[in-house]
């Protein structure tokens, strides 16, 4: 799994900055988590890397046509989002049981976290190399 | 070879500057690097030193359950955390304690970060992005890492805290790039000032050389021919300051008849064979031989004795193949062939301009000859010193123009009126100096620069004649440029199909050499009378003139010479040898002309001896206008 994270630190150089490096490690993640090629994402509330880079996720505009939620914060989360798969930025988003996983840079470095029962109870499979994020 | 000193400083101090200039600057890259090497080694020392006290306290109040027991114990924690909060200093921005649990996995077990955004909860797990935390618990030694790849990080330093023998936890340290930030803004701008010179310096070496490169492609177009793509008359002073003529073979060429080819085909045509010639010329040298266009057709060959012993095999092998050559030319099938004059010791003269004078005396007799032959300059003869100076007089005044004709008018005895004009050649030098022709024609006589000045003096008498059609004009010429079949066809070409303007036109002929064969020369000046002609015999009574002339020769108009007329009112034997010239003259039909009066005494004695025509100082002097 360091490999994966040394790509996607890679990926950083090449992209040239912050913004394009979170896009590809969402991107990544997300695409593994929904097993979909194009995978429909909702931000709540706002995501700058993904609205500038969205790559192959296609951010749509309403919940309901989610295949995943991508949340910046908690707050008056609307109720349709509730049902999807909801996918933090934050490592305080990990406190709520619904957040299945969360990417978030901490001390310079980037991090990804799952837990394992979350992932089970959306019937998420994540190939072997995410095994070092996913926490039990 | 000459060095200017602007090679100088593009060779070499240009060069040297930009490459001191970058030396400098790669150098002043390397003494920063090492001094951010020092500065980083001090650093990590000093947090290494510092870590080793606090690993040291640990030793003696924890044992080797010390993750159990922080993660047991708040208190403990937050006790231990507040201790490592104290060594994190300013350059120091995460400092935190990992310990690896069964999975492998690193978790944070203390953290004293003080930005509470960036700060881990206990056991949060922490991804790795190196080797240094493995490697630490493995070798139980402190491992650092350079953090390349992230952005806001410098360097890391991840110590083991070992006890009893055992790894229980990594100290975990991050600097940022705040020092090395400061430490950038303090050398930067001397680094921007050394890219700066190098930068410029470079670019100025560019300009250099493109400059250098541009003026050597204009100046090898100023010595190329634009048309045969063989060197110029240029290029052969500047080969000379470099080169001595000792190895080579020098070679005066010149196209039989080529006016012939332009005036029959177009200029178009003479071109194309012009071009096919010199690239048949070109496939007979060698690489090492140099050929030259000097002038219209006609070139001079550098041929490099190592290619032959013999300069008599190049020059015959060039004839030859010229000779065989078909020329084809938008349609025509044209056939030439070529005269070479050949100087094999080009060294042994004083000058170039001497030693292309001796190919070009061998040229002339190769033309005179016959043509298409070759003709070598034989060791034996002489140089003729003065001459060289004059032929390179002669080419610059035709070059630049200064070939000039005066005009003498002749005046009719009885009437007073002028009947004629005298062409008198004259050429003003370098020095803008005229110079009358007996000071430098008889150098030139037989070569093939005298032709073209004859063609130029033909050329400025017919336009003065087209311009002023109440005027008559005598041309000079010598008794030998009416045997050479090039003048011959200089005039045929001017004057066949003009009777009219051939009429107003004397040809007056002057001997220098005794001259035997009359047959000849009777039928060249027959040649010329066909034409429409008038011929007149110049200084008789002088040189070799003789009254065999008379009686061969088919002649309109004679010209005492100026040195018996001189004194004529006093000298009684010139007097009676003019009275016999004119008795003689008008029972041969002749009209006779007196020259060179200078006085009244001459004029009215000239008068009263019944001569047709005077002329003199004393008459009229010559202009250049008339």
């Amino acid at each position: 799994m360091r490999a994966l994270l040394f790509i996607l630190i890679c990926i950083r150089t090449v992209f040239a900055n912050d913004v394009a490096l979170e896009s590809a490690i969402f991107n990544k993640v997300i695409i593994a988590v929904t097993t979909k090629e194009y995978p429909e994402v909702y931000i709540y509330k706002e995501n700058k890397a993904l609205e500038q880079f969205p790559g192959k996720l296609k951010i749509v505009n309403s919940c309901k046509e989610a295949d995943i939620v991508i949340i910046t914060t908690l707050k008056n989360l609307p109720e349709a989002c509730k049902e999807k798969i909801l996918f933090g930025t934050r490592y305080s988003h990990l406190r709520d049981n619904r957040v299945v996983g969360a990417f978030f840079w901490q001390k310079g470095r980037p991090n990804i976290l799952f837990y394992k029962r979350r992932l089970e109870r959306y019937n998420i499979k994540l190939d072997a190399s995410f095994d070092k994020y996913i926490e039990k | 070879m000459k060095i200017s000193r602007s090679f100088i400083i593009l060779a070499f101090v240009i060069p040297l500057v930009t490459i001191a200039s970058m030396v400098i600057y790669f150098e002043f890259i390397e003494a920063k690097e090492s001094v951010f090497k020092i500065i980083k080694e001090h650093l990590i020392m000093q947090k290494v030193s510092l870590f080793q006290k606090y690993v040291e306290s640990m030793e003696k109040n924890y044992g080797d359950n010390l993750a159990e027991l922080i993660i047991d114990n708040p208190n403990i924690a937050y006790e231990l955390e507040s201790d490592l909060a104290l060594l994190q200093g300013d350059d120091v921005k995460y400092l935190y304690m990992l310990y690896r649990d069964e999975d492998g996995k690193y978790r944070y077990l203390l953290d004293a970060t003080k930005d509470e955004n960036e700060r881990a909860f206990l056991n949060q797990k922490f991804d790795t992005e190196s080797d240094i935390w493995q490697t630490a618990y493995k070798t139980k030694q402190y491992q650092v890492t350079q953090q390349n790849a992230l952005e806001t990080l410098w360097v890391t330093i991840a110590y083991p805290i070992v006890i009893n023998q055992k790894v229980i936890a990594v100290l975990g340290a991050d600097f940022t790039y705040d020092v090395y930030t400061q430490i950038v803004n303090i050398l930067n701008p001397i680094e921007t000032i050394f890219f700066y010179i190098s930068f410029f310096m470079f670019i100025m070496l560019l300009l250099a050389y493109i400059l250098v490169y541009l003026y050597y492609k204009t100046r090898k177009k100023a010595l190329v021919d634009s048309l045969t793509h063989v060197y110029n008359r240029q290029y052969l002073s500047e080969f000379l300051e470099t080169t001595s003529l000792q190895n080579y073979y020098l070679m005066m060429i010149d196209l039989d008849n080529f006016k012939l080819v332009n005036d029959n085909y177009g200029h178009d045509v003479g071109d194309d064979v012009l071009v096919a010639v010199v690239k048949e010329i070109k496939s007979n040298i060698r690489h090492e031989d140099i050929l030259i266009r000097f002038g219209g057709e006609e070139f001079i060959l550098l041929v490099d004795k190592k290619e032959s012993k013999e300069s008599i095999r190049v020059a015959e092998r060039i004839r030859k193949a010229i000779m065989n050559l078909d020329i084809e030319s938008r349609n025509n099938k044209i056939n030439m062939t070529l005269s070479i004059g050949v100087n094999p010791f080009p060294y042994s003269a004083k000058n170039i301009e001497e030693a292309i004078k001796i190919a070009d005396e061998q040229l002339y007799i190769a033309k005179s000859s016959g043509r298409n032959r070759v003709e070598i300059f034989d060791e034996a003869k002489k140089y003729e010193s003065e001459a060289s100076n004059r032929i390179s007089d002669i080419r610059f005044a035709i070059d630049e123009g200064g070939i000039k004709c005066a005009f003498q008018p002749i005046f009719h005895a009885k009437t007073n009126e002028i009947r004629k004009y005298e062409m008198l050649l004259r050429m003003m030098n370098k020095e803008g100096k005229i110079i009358p022709p007996n000071n430098f024609l008889p150098s030139i006589r037989h070569t093939q620069v005298y032709i073209s000045l004859t063609a130029i003096v033909l050329e400025k008498g017919v336009q003065t004649l087209q311009k002023r059609p109440d005027v008559h004009l005598s041309i000079n010429l010598d008794i030998q440029d009416i045997l050479n079949e090039d003048i011959l066809e200089l005039l045929r070409l001017t004057f066949k199909g003009n009777k009219e303007l051939a009429k107003r036109v004397t040809i007056e002929i002057l001997e220098h050499e005794e001259i035997t064969n009359f047959e000849i020369i009777s039928q060249s000046i027959s040649k010329l009378k066909e034409l429409g002609l008038l011929i007149a015999l110049d200084d008789f009574g002088s040189g070799y003139a003789n009254f065999r002339y008379m009686i061969n020769l088919d002649i309109d108009i004679l010209k005492i010479d100026g040195s018996i007329i001189k004194n004529v009112d006093k000298d009684k034997t010139a007097y009676n040898i003019i009275k016999a010239i004119v008795s003689f003259g008008k029972s041969m039909n002749m009209k006779i002309v007196a020259e060179h009066i200078e006085t009244k005494e001459e004029y009215e004695t000239v008068i009263a001896l019944g001569v047709d025509y005077l002329q003199g100082y004393y008459l009229g002097r010559p202009e250049f206008e008339i």
